[in-house]
């Protein structure tokens, strides 16, 4: 179930693609759901991991995850491995925060599965810029012939 | 004596009242502070609404006009236009500051520098260094020597947002010397500032400080280019006897894990203190190359527990050890503490791997 919804106000939510955002801190997840949905993108904000955790075994899938590592209840690396063991989900893509740059929390965001790590102070662009490039991948390669058997 | 049937009465009556009014005041107090706080979170959240997407909207657009922030909003609004600036960088900073700018945040930060609580001075401080306004890194200056630890740590990481360059000759000095500033915040400024502009300052820094100073220097080479870190770290080393001096630096040698490290580190493996050995030891077990495991294997059998597990520790740590031949240099050691420590070694890699 979405959380807390009191996004930002005055930017159209576009039909598609669905990204679905966790972040507990509310002035982030306002600026990212800004920053998204002025992109077009329809957004699904959630304040916490076990939120998410539980959207994933109900909802379908959407076109990518934006979660951070530090959460209450459930952490990003969780929610991640949580992603990658639901049927159907195995192949979103998965964009991880962090204010952690440690070599050591990079690979283990990498190593429980997610697609790309963002560090905390970001630049807005260049994280909308990765959401893009990330969606656009996982789009060609779901129509590509040996994505498609493999779907199948 | 005995108190009369009237008297009681009174004493009763009086000691109703005065519960009667002891619990009104209390609950009137109670009343008094959760309406208050319910419209201060009112007010907080009318300010907010109003700023937060006027500073969002400036994360990716250089905002050109702003509409004036009120004394009132400036409370509320000063620690949020502090928070957009620690989450983003690149362009969206520099947006943010013109937004300030445009909005009266410097006047709010001067006002609140001379007459707010120490909570408002230290956002004030905050914003000044984020605003980057070298007209009031002045009134900064004096901060940096309050005897307020966060008084005076958060001017000088203001000054250094500021200019690095000319920030760091006053602020190096006071990093020796105040104990009271955290140590891994110190880091952080020091990383923030950047290794190009820290580096040689802070050598030299070093390279003139007492001895007592120097371990706690040492420790934020961390932030500056590994070569010249391990250069004025072997230079100290060369020139020292002083045993925490000594101790910092190898450790800080494992810790910056830079190959010019190795050879010093080799030569503290037989050190007349343990704990120096110790750091050696693990410095070895980071830079070292497969054929330290001689070396290493020499400190298995030693006295000390903690000498004998990190010799073990580092010897599976080294490249080039596998397991297998962890497993047969444990086969070959005579001494009974060494081959404890290699199987208990053994084993922990063992679970680690399970839980891997």
């Amino acid at each position: 179930m979405a959380s807390n919804t009191s996004g930002p106000a005055g930017v159209e939510s576009g039909p598609n693609p669905l990204v679905l955002l966790a972040e507990d801190d509310v002035n982030m997840r306002y600026v990212l759901q800004y920053l998204l949905a002025r992109e077009g993108y329809q957004v699904e904000p959630h304040a916490d991991g076990e939120q998410i955790i539980t959207r994933v075994s109900t909802g379908p899938p959407p076109a990518l995850v934006v979660v951070d590592v530090m959460m209450p209840f459930v952490g990003g690396i969780e929610v991640v491995k949580s992603i990658r063991a639901t049927r159907g989900w195995e192949s979103v893509p998965v964009i991880v925060l962090s204010g952690k740059s440690s070599e050591e929390d990079m690979v283990a965001a990498f190593r429980a599965g997610a697609n790309d790590y963002v560090t905390k102070p970001f630049r807005p662009r260049e994280l909308i810029a990765r959401v893009g490039a990330l969606i656009a991948s996982s789009a060609s390669s779901a129509v590509s012939p040996d994505a498609s058997t493999r779907v199948a | 004596m005995v108190a009369t049937p009237g008297i009681m009465i009174w004493i009763g009556l009086c000691a109703a009242v005065l519960v009667v009014l002891c619990t009104s005041i209390l609950l009137g107090t109670i009343l008094y502070l959760r309406v208050s706080n319910q419209r201060r979170a009112a007010r907080r959240e009318l300010h907010v609404g109003r700023w937060r997407p006027l500073f969002t909207e400036a994360l990716l657009e250089y905002p050109t006009s702003m509409p004036e922030l009120t004394a009132e909003e400036a409370v509320e609004v000063l620690p949020l236009w502090v928070y957009f600036n620690e989450f983003v960088a690149g362009d969206a900073r520099v947006n943010l500051a013109q937004a300030g700018r445009l909005c009266g945040i410097d006047l709010h930060a001067k006002e609140a520098l001379r007459h707010g609580s120490v909570r408002q001075r230290l956002m004030a401080i905050q914003a000044i260094g984020h605003l980057h306004d070298r007209d009031l890194r002045r009134s900064l200056r004096p901060l940096t020597r309050s005897t307020n630890p966060y008084i005076s740590l958060a001017a000088a990481h203001a000054l250094l947002r500021i200019n690095p360059r000319e920030a760091l000759p006053l602020i190096l000095p006071l990093i020796a010397s105040r104990a009271d500033w955290s140590p891994a915040r110190v880091l952080a400024l020091l990383r923030e500032a950047g290794a190009d502009v820290v580096t040689q300052p802070l050598v030299e820094t070093i390279q003139r400080a007492e001895v007592a100073f120097q371990p706690l220097l040492m420790l934020y080479l961390e932030a500056a280019e590994r070569r010249a870190a391990v250069q004025v770290i072997k230079e100290i080393l060369l020139a020292t006897d002083d045993q925490q001096v000594i101790t910092t630096g190898i450790y800080q040698l494992g810790h910056l894990a830079h190959p010019d490290g190795l050879y010093v580190v080799r030569n503290h493996l037989d050190h007349p203190n343990w704990r120096v050995q110790l750091h050696a030891i693990t410095a070895v077990g980071r830079l070292g190359t497969y054929k330290d495991v001689a070396m290493l294997a020499g400190k298995l059998a030693s006295e000390r527990y903690w000498v004998r597990y990190r010799a073990a520790q580092a010897i599976a740590k080294l490249p080039s050890v596998s397991s297998q031949a962890l497993v047969a240099l444990q086969g070959a050691q005579v001494d009974r503490f060494a081959r404890d420590i290699l199987a208990q070694v053994i084993d922990e890699m063992g679970l680690e791997a399970i839980a891997a």
